[in-house]
Formats: structure tokens, sequence, C-alpha cells
């Protein structure tokens, strides 16, 4: 049987519109002090300061009860904050994996105390969480990670090595996934659990590791012996591998996974002008607004879905694998229509965005699981 | 009971009626000239022609609410001109013009028709190709004179020793027709007459979305049963993947063709309109060509029932603009609105 996906047309409500101009504004006085290498960086540049400003506006945590520092709004008022951030190249790094899905797992699974320590300071931008996944043996075999955690007296100890966390060296705190069960005992997708971990903790060392751009945006993060207090746990034990599986279809359909490259679009069109004779430059401009049109609305119909309690896992891995297919093309189809050179300090915003976006755009379908990770669930959803 | 009620069951009713009457042996009937006169009889007694008609007595159902009935035709490569008589009384009723009984056909404004009403009221021109153009009683098309454009419609019987057969990727009854001094028996001014070029891409879009779906569910079946180095082929992650990305391109038709449903709803015309046909026509292409990778030599011969599909996504693809040319109109306008109106744009 072949799989029959739910993608049905969703309008945004008109309660947005004024909310989309008064996030625009702030973006575009906001975006005075960005060159084009951290526009490139879009929700991967690491901006405290911006963060925090967005924090006081009620823009973080919108749709989390106010008793936990958010602000009650709807899924739609929050994907609107988002796409209008990111269109713009917005340094939300420092925010985004709280506000995307560690926050969410707090609401949804963390103990009273666990939603008290942490939702409100993710609300005020003063939180910044990382994701410890990968190992150096565990990669898109995640199941088979490594780094363990035991119960001991008054608490957990935690040993192992954690790689590719982003940003985990500017962070505050870590939700790991560690192996509590014994893979034979439980199979090996059931011993795992998933923790809170307060990166100063001692025994945590942190080495960031420099990618091709010469930046360090991800590290590797060494456990030797550290020791968790008994509420550490998130979730329930041995619980994590479905608890991070259900977080997947939030993480892999927002805006975030088709907007990367965006701005580089309208940075384009400015440089070509109105004036353009040669009908291929329309047909690719044409193409990719068709593509991102198409995304935007696969990725607010999935929204749509998440908001009534559905997870549309399937149509997620899609949204992700077109979304990132799009974002990966643009920088090399938009540097080669426009002919400029991607140049780091330019002084030229598009070049300077495109030199950054050139160089890691092949992390888009690696990050958040790789195009043939995603084809294997979609082939399995079909019956395959 | 609400509108989308109607529309939805109508959707499951005709579904249910097509997947019985239609299947390769009366595919093959019909491509090969022959025609099944009581299946249109069938639909007609349904009343589902009639339900895009905006008559104050007429149910007067949207695009949106239209989308899946689309789909279902596309999906059974339907041998009956529902889809253009669908949307061709739309027209006439919009225009308060006499609805005949019978199918009707419609000229497709984007391929070779250039068709211009002449100072004595005559038409001069032709269209290259005209789907259904034999089984109508009427021919509906759109012809200028100089900036102006009009809504005309043509008695069969007044161009029935006009048509000449053409042989189409789909083979369903096709004709070249010369429409040079015949006078309509209506002519009514459009305002906007990029409306009918608009409708006729998301009809195709919508019908090659449910084709999509059928050459994935077909190459899906095959893959899990055809055996070879021991076990299905559908276990082989080459196929998994070419399979998963087929899928992917369906999905994206389908949505694309229901957002453009919702754009022609609000008669925003060409952004929704390019969008699902550039998607389309982009799906039709991935889609047959991996399913006929699947299928191997069996799915080019005469005998298996896929080609019926694949032909069809191959004609569709061509039909009502391109994914060139679709995208050329698209990237025009948003070159032509300026970079300051392109994020303002996608998101209105």
């Amino acid at each position: 049987m072949s799989a029959a996906y739910r993608f049905t047309p969703f309008e945004l409500p008109p309660e947005t519109v004024a909310l989309r101009a008064e996030v625009r504004a702030f973006v575009q006085e906001e975006a005075r002090q960005w060159n084009g290498w951290q526009i490139g960086h879009s929700w991967t540049g690491f901006d405290r300061e911006l963060s925090r400003k967005l924090g006081e506006r009620g823009w973080i945590g919108m749709t989390w009860p106010k008793q936990y520092g958010g602000h009650e709004r709807s899924a739609m008022e929050r994907y609107v904050v988002l796409e209008e951030l990111l269109a713009a190249g917005a340094p939300v790094g420092a925010h985004w994996v709280a506000d995307r899905q560690s926050g969410p797992l707090i609401m949804r699974l963390g103990t009273e105390a666990q939603k008290a320590k942490y939702l409100p300071a993710i609300c005020r931008g003063e939180a910044a969480f990382c994701i410890g996944l990968s190992e150096p043996d565990a990669g898109s075999d995640l199941a088979s990670l490594r780094s363990k955690a035991e119960r001991v007296d008054g608490g957990w100890l935690l040993n192992g090595r954690k790689v590719w966390t982003t940003y985990a060296q500017d962070c505050d705190v870590m939700i790991g996934l560690f192996r509590t069960g014994f893979s034979e005992e439980h199979g090996k997708h059931k011993g795992l659990s998933q923790f809170l971990i307060d990166l100063k903790t001692p025994g945590i060392e942190i080495n960031p590791i420099k990618d091709l751009t010469g930046e360090s945006h991800f590290n590797e993060i060494v456990f030797d012996n550290v020791m968790l207090a008994e509420d550490a746990l998130m979730g329930v034990e041995n619980g994590g591998w479905a608890q991070a599986n259900a977080e997947l279809a939030f993480e892999r359909s927002g805006p975030d996974r088709y907007l990367s490259s965006f701005p580089l679009l309208p940075l384009a069109l400015a440089k070509l002008g109105e004036s353009v004779d040669d009908p291929s430059i329309a047909r690719d401009i044409g193409a990719m607004v068709a593509e991102l049109t198409v995304l935007r609305q696969m990725s607010l119909s999935i929204q749509n879905q998440l908001e009534n309690g559905e997870t549309p896992l399937q149509e997620a891995a899609i949204t992700k694998l077109l979304g990132t297919g799009l974002e990966q093309r643009m920088p090399g189809l938009i540097a080669d229509i426009v002919e400029a050179q991607p140049l780091r300090r330019a002084g030229d915003t598009l070049s300077e965005a495109l030199a950054y976006l050139i160089q890691v755009e092949p992390s888009f379908s690696l990050r958040g699981g790789t195009n043939e990770i995603m084809k294997m669930i979609i082939a399995r959803g079909m019956g395959l | 009971m609400n509108e989308m009620n109607i529309a939805e069951l109508l959707a499951d009713q005709l579904e249910k009626l097509l997947s019985a009457r239609v299947n390769a042996e009366s595919l093959a009937i019909l491509e090969a000239g022959g025609a099944d006169l009581s299946l249109w009889q069938e639909i007609e007694e349904m009343g589902v022609a009639d339900v895009m008609r905006t008559g104050a007595d007429d149910a007067g159902l949207g695009w949106q609410d239209c989308a899946e009935l689309f789909r279902v035709l596309g999906r059974h490569a339907a041998p009956l001109p529902l889809a253009e008589t669908l949307f061709a009384r739309r027209l006439m009723s919009q225009a308060n013009l006499d609805i005949p009984e019978g199918p009707l056909a419609l000229i497709d404004p984007s391929a070779n028709a250039d068709i211009q009403l002449d100072a004595t009221g005559c038409l001069q021109g032709e269209a290259a190709m005209v789907s259904w153009a034999s089984w109508a009683t009427q021919l509906l098309g759109l012809a200028r004179r100089g900036d102006e454009a009009f809504l005309f419609s043509v008695a069969a019987s007044d161009v029935a020793a006009r048509l000449e057969k053409c042989d189409s990727l789909e083979r369903a009854p096709t004709s070249a027709v010369d429409f040079s001094g015949i006078t309509p028996l209506a002519v009514v001014a459009m305002s906007d007459a990029s409306q009918i070029r608009s409708g006729l891409a998301v009809m195709r879009a919508l019908m090659i979305s449910g084709a999509c779906d059928k050459v994935v569910e077909l190459a899906v079946d095959y893959a899990n049963t055809r055996k070879q180095f021991g076990k299905p082929i559908g276990k082989f992650q080459a196929l998994q993947h070419q399979l998963a990305e087929a899928s992917c391109r369906a999905a994206a038709a389908e949505m694309a063709g229901k957002y453009a449903c919702r754009e022609l709803d609000n008669n925003q015309f060409l952004a929704g309109a390019a969008v699902a046909k550039y998607t389309a026509s982009v799906a039709a292409k991935d889609v047959s060509r991996i399913g006929h990778q699947v299928f191997g030599a069996i799915g080019i011969t005469d005998e298996h029932e896929l080609h019926y599909y694949t032909r069809r996504l191959w004609q569709w693809r061509a039909e009502a603009g391109n994914e060139r040319y679709w995208s050329e109109q698209l990237g025009n306008k948003i070159l032509a609105a300026g970079s300051e109106q392109l994020w303002s744009s996608l998101t209105a």
C-alpha cells in the first residue's frame, strides 16, 4: 500500500498581519548591523543580545503557558515570527534550539521543577540549549550510541563522548541522549534516556571543532565521570528514543528547513534590477519562487496538524528532503545568475552571503537527519 | 449538507464509478477511436459535470471544492472530457451563456492557438490541438481583437467538417481545428482573459498529481512483488530512494495544485497557476521516469497498463504551459515587482 499524505492548504489567520509588520520593522532595524557573511549564517548565527531583545518582545516561547514565561499565542503566530527572522538571515542561533525543540520537550515531559527552572529563562532569551545526539561511532545509526549514564547514589554518573554538537561551546544546557539500559536486554532503541545537562558541570570538556569555513560551530564534548543530580533525567528512564523521535516532526518541518539560503534571493533581485533580457534567468527565479511557495504551504500544513496533536512524520520527512534540496541549490544557482564572486569582506552583502552559504550548504542535507535517512523513512511509509 | 460534503461525496462517487468502469481495456478502446458514451451518460446523471456552474440555482462549487474531483480524473486517466466540461460550463455560466447538452471542448490558449475575431464578427485562425473536439457539442475558446479578448463558443456542427484528427501522446480524441470564417454562437468580452489559461493549467496540474499518485502506487506494488536476486526489488535501497523521490514529487504536485485552487477562488490568476503547473510538470517528468525505471522492460510494453498513465503525464506536462513556460511567467512577474516586494508577495 502506498502512502496517502495529508497536505492541506492552510491560510494564516488575519491576526498575524499586525504581528508580521511589527517583527518585520524590528528586523529591518536590526539588520543594519549585519554583514553578508553574518546573514549567511541564518539560524546558526549566535547572538545572545538579539535573543534577549526578542525575548523582551515576547517572541520566544510564544505558545507556552504564561506561568512559565510564555505568551500563550498560537503556533501560527509563532510561525510568522520565525519566517520573518529567517527571511532576513537574523542570527537567532542562541535561542533557536530551545524554542524549537528543547522547550517543547520540557513542557511535554518535564517535571514541575524542570519547567520552572528552564522555561522562563528560555523565554527571556537567556538559556541557550544544544542537543547531544551524535557520537564518534553513532551518526545516522544513532541508536548504537554508547555514552553511558549510570544510576548511582544521589543521581547519575555520565561517561562518554558526544560530537558535532552545535554551539556547545557557547550554550548553557544540553539535552543529551545516553545509554541507561543494556542493549541486549532492552533492544538498542530501548535502553536510552535523555538528560538535562548544565554544561558548566565539572568533568565536561568541550573542544570546538574548526569547520571548513575556518569557524568553529560544532564541538566534541567529553564526559568524564560527570555527576548529575537525580532530577537531571528528562521524561522516562529508557524512553529517550521515543521522546527524541517525537521532536522530529517539529524539527524537520519548520521554515528553517527551506529558508536557510533565502536571504540571497532578494539581494540577487536587487542586483539584477527590472530589466533582465535573459529568459533563463526569469525561469530560474520563477522556479525558485514556485518551490519556496510549495514548501511554505507544506510546512504550514504540517504546523497545523502538529497544532491539532497529530505527528505527521512522513510529511515532515518529505518537506525536509525537498526543502533542504532547494536551500542547497540556491547559493550556486544565484551565484551563476548574478555572476557574483563569493568573497568574504567584499563590502558587498550578496558576495559575502554567497561566500558563507556556498561553503556550508553541504551541511543542510546532513543536519536534522540526512537525505538518505529521510528517504528511508519515506520508503518505509510507502510500504516498501 | 454543506458544500465541502457535497464535493467530498461527489469525489468519492466518481472514484467508485471510475474504479469500476475504467481499466486498461476500456482505455485501449478509447484510444483506438471507440467512445463509451454510456459512461458519459452516467456521469451526467450523477450531476457532477454541473457542479462548477455559478448561477443562482447552481451548486457553484469553487476550485478548492473540486480539487479532488480533478485528481480522481487524473488518477484513472478518465476516458472522457469531464474536467474540460466542468470548467467550460463554469465559464459559460459566468458569461451568462446557454449551456448545451453534452460534453464541451476547451481550446488551450497557450498551445498554438492564435484566433482572431474580425470586424465582421467571424473567427480567423486555427487551433493546432483541441482535446475531445470530436465529442463536444460546442467548442469554447478565446479570440482576440486588438487588445480585447473574447470568450467564444462554436457549435460542433459548424466545424465538424474542419476537424483534422491528430494523434496526441494521450491518444484521446484530439483534433486540429480551423475556425476561419466561422461565426460563433456567442461572443462575450472578457475583462481578464488570463483566467482561462490559468484555470486550464491548474486543472491539468491536479490531473497530473492524480496520475502521479497512480504511477507511484503501481510502482510500489510491483517493487513489492517482483523478485530478483532472491528478494523483492523493493528491498533494494537504490529503488527505495528512487520511489521516495517520486513520492516527494507527487506530494509537491498535490500541494501546489490545492494551493493554486485557493488562489483561483480568490481571483488571483497568475502566481498560483504558475506554481501549480510548474511543480506538476516537474513531477510529471520525474515520476514517469522513475516509474518506468522501476518496472523495467515490462513497463514499456503495450500490454502493461503503466503507459496509459505515463503517456498522459507527458501529454499534460506539455499542455496548458510546461514548467519552462510557467517558471518564466512567474519569474518575470517577480522581476518586475522588484526585490522589495519578493518576501511580502511570498507571505501575502
